[in-house]
Formats: C-alpha cells, sequence, structure tokens
C-alpha cells in the first residue's frame, strides 16, 4: 500500500475534515496491511495524537479505544474480568504477538472482514461503535451498515455479566478460520457465526428457537440444524460451503453446552 | 520528510518516504539483523522491539516509530549472547535467518510471561516462522532459556 502524504491532526474535527475535504484520503489504523495491498492513496491520517488507545471502565460499562492493540485486549485483566476469556479466545490464533502489538481493534472492525475474529466476538455482546460523526451506533448495524465515511473513536461494551463461548476452527495455529462461532447468554441466547466467508452475522431462527428452551440434547441439535440451514456458506481457499454447513453444527452444539 | 528515530540508544536523523516501512529504514541505515521474509506481516523475521513490544517492522510505518525507543538484535549485546548459546547448545541454529528475530522475541517473552509454561511459550513465539522448520530444537533451546522442564 502507498501512499503520498501522511497527516498527523491534532483533533478529530481536524482528522475528520481531513477525510472529508482531501481528495483520496484515509485513516490508518496498525497499518497491519501495509504489506498486502498494492492500491495506493493520496493522504494517510494518523490518529496516533487524539489519545485512543485505552481500555477502561465504569460501573456499567466497558470503553476500549480505537487504537487499542488486539494484544493490549487480549491480555487486558478489565476485559478478563468482565467477558472472561471470549477475547484470549478469539485473538490468540490471529498470526503472531507481534502483529497483535499493532493491529488495532478500529481497524479490525472498521475493515469489516469476513474472517474477523475480532467481529465475531464483539457481535454477541451488547455493544456499540463510537464514531466522531455519526454518534454511538449499535455494533451489529454498524457492521451490517456498510462503510461509514466516519472515525472510530471507541467500542462500548455493556457489562451484563454474560456467558459466553468462543469456538473456531482453524487448518492450523495463525491461520484464518475456516469458520468462527461466537454465543451469549445473559437474559437471551445469541448465536453468531463468521467466516462462512462472509461477515459475521447472528443465526436469527436458531436463536428464536432456542430462547425459551432448556439447553438439552435435543433441543441444542435442533438449534445447531436452524442454525446450519438460514445461513448462507460459501467456497473459500480453505474449505467448501458444504463442510462449514456440516462444522458449524458442531461448534454451536459445543457454545451451547458450554454455557449451560 | 524528516525524522529521528532511537535505535539501540543512538538517534538516526533521516530523511525517508511518508509510506516508507522501519524495516525498509533500518537495513538503509544499515542494520541487517532485521531480515525481510514475507513480507506480508506473517513471518515473523522482521521483528524489532519497540517500547519493549515485539513487533513487525514490515508493517510499521518509520515515521510512527519516531517517538519510540526501538531495539534490535545488535542492541541487546550480551543479553542475546545468553539466548543464543541456549539455542545453539541444542544444534538447534540452521541458516541463521530467522536467528535475530526469535532472540529478540524470546528476550521479550521472558519479561512478559511471569509463569511461563510450553503452552504458553509455543503460543507467543507462534509468529517466529523458521524456514528450515527447525523448531524442536530452537524450543528445547528457549525452554531451557526460559527455565521450562
Amino acid at each position: 500500500m502507498r501512499f503520498e502524504k501522511y497527516a498527523r491532526p491534532q483533533s478529530f474535527e481536524e482528522a475528520l475534515k481531513v477525510l472529508k475535504d482531501e481528495k483520496d484520503s484515509r485513516i490508518i489504523g496498525g497499518t497491519t496491511f501495509l504489506r498486502l495491498n498494492k492500491k495506493g492513496f493520496n493522504i494517510a491520517i494518523d490518529l496516533s495524537d487524539l489519545d485512543i488507545n485505552y481500555i477502561k471502565e465504569t460501573d456499567d460499562k466497558v470503553f476500549i479505544g480505537a487504537y487499542t492493540s488486539l494484544r493490549e485486549i487480549e491480555t487486558s485483566e478489565i476485559i478478563k474480568k468482565n467477558f472472561g476469556d471470549l477475547f484470549t479466545k478469539a485473538l490468540k490464533h490471529i498470526i503472531g504477538v507481534q502483529f497483535r502489538n499493532i493491529a488495532t481493534i478500529g481497524g479490525s472492525v472498521y475493515g469489516r472482514f469476513g474472517f474477523s475474529d475480532v467481529i465475531t466476538a464483539l457481535s454477541i455482546l451488547d455493544c456499540e461503535i463510537e464514531l466522531v460523526e455519526h454518534g454511538n451506533i449499535n455494533f451489529t448495524d454498524f457492521v451490517k451498515a456498510g462503510k461509514y465515511k466516519d472515525i472510530i473513536k471507541a467500542i462500548i461494551l455493556k457489562k451484563n455479566n454474560p456467558k459466553i463461548s468462543y469456538q473456531m476452527i482453524r487448518k492450523s495455529d495463525a491461520d484464518f478460520p475456516i469458520l468462527t462461532t461466537a454465543i451469549s447468554k445473559t437474559d437471551k441466547i445469541k448465536i453468531v457465526v463468521g467466516s462462512r466467508p462472509q461477515l459475521a452475522t447472528h443465526a436469527i431462527k436458531a436463536e428464536k428457537f432456542i430462547n425459551g428452551l432448556e439447553l438439552n440434547e435435543e433441543n441444542i441439535a435442533k438449534a445447531a440444524e436452524i442454525a446450519s440451514e438460514e445461513l448462507t456458506f460459501g467456497n473459500d481457499i480453505r474449505s467448501s460451503k458444504e463442510y462449514k454447513q456440516q462444522v458449524v453444527k458442531v461448534l454451536i452444539r459445543r457454545a451451547l453446552e458450554e454455557i449451560k | 520528510m524528516k525524522i529521528t528515530l532511537n535505535v539501540n540508544g543512538k538517534n538516526y536523523h533521516l530523511n525517508i518516504d511518508p509510506d516508507e516501512n522501519l524495516l525498509k529504514t533500518l537495513r538503509d541505515i544499515g542494520i541487517n539483523s532485521v531480515r525481510q521474509g514475507c513480507d506480508t506481516g506473517v513471518c515473523g523475521v522482521c521483528t524489532v522491539l519497540l517500547d519493549e513490544k515485539p513487533i513487525l517492522s514490515c508493517s510499521y510505518l518509520s515515521v510512527r516509530a519516531q517517538e519510540h525507543k526501538i531495539i534490535t538484535v545488535e542492541g541487546l549485546g550480551k543479553q542475546a549472547d545468553e539466548i543464543v548459546d541456549f539455542i545453539i547448545n541444542e544444534g538447534a541454529d540452521q541458516c541463521g535467518y530467522c536467528g535475530p528475530a526469535l532472540v529478540l522475541t524470546s528476550y521479550q517473552m521472558k519479561k512478559d510471561l511471569t509463569n511461563p509454561t510450553i503452552e504458553s511459550i509455543n503460543h507467543y513465539l507462534a509468529g517466529n516462522l523458521c524456514r528450515c522448520t527447525g523448531y524442536e530444537g530452537q524450543l528445547r533451546g528457549i525452554k531451557k532459556y526460559m527455565g521450562v522442564k
């Protein structure tokens, strides 16, 4: 990836002005795609001076700044205390420690990659995304809506003590996932499947079926079957859509058994 | 654009392109222990320590690195020799291309892992690929360095 100019704004207003006014300008995150994309652009906007590298909490919420690295999230005591091992499990296979020390959560979210473990994990939490211009938006709505010409300031996670299970399958450690599944249980159960290879999405019919029912062997198997039927799967270089459609049932069963 | 990089305790005043990566800049100033491998952010042979964190220099902008302290294997001195001895004593050093990155990552790993286990060591080193596939020998040496049986 090549660019001509480098901007380092001192305020969000200034950053937004460059983003909107200057042709072919982009916000840069961890720059982990620097060597993967041959496309060029005009101005790289670096938000390093805007203090958006943090993990902090209030009584009812956890705030993660957009420039917080995946490694900081993976090892954060605040995150572990509130969301168990969800992020440890979801992030630990992403390339290596060196990569996760520079990859940011903002970049991971804004990219809206189908293979993203980060988006699968965030999608089962009560989560909002804070944008400079558009304010706070429900995370799932943000992911569905496509790219905003805006700047991510933070990810805001509601503390509601969820029971969580994260399941995925990979050919090897540090490879992209073949399939990811996350399930959370608070007052209701949420089921999300990613890397189908499309973007992570809720298995809405399976959620409707399983909520209110006992998590016994029969109901779990039925919910997994419904999810397998309702979601779309596709071929990618790692597996066929038929393989993903079978494996998703196993991952959902394991996850539902874990959150019983 | 003009930048100042602090590498191994020494300041370098440089003129770089805005999109230049740290790997290129370091090699241009003669620090050749930092290697170019996959060039896609996966293999880890370009690892350097940035404020005591191992990072991929091929995927990091030089302009961003100027507020930070960069350490390469040259900057570790005798601390690097200690790690290298553990690796050599296991007959694990083959072509040597991944060696500097492995030494840097291992050095930082010892600081980061308070109760190291075989599993946590393997996990920490997952981003260090060896083209000779000499992992078993390397791990024997690193486990001894980490004090793990």
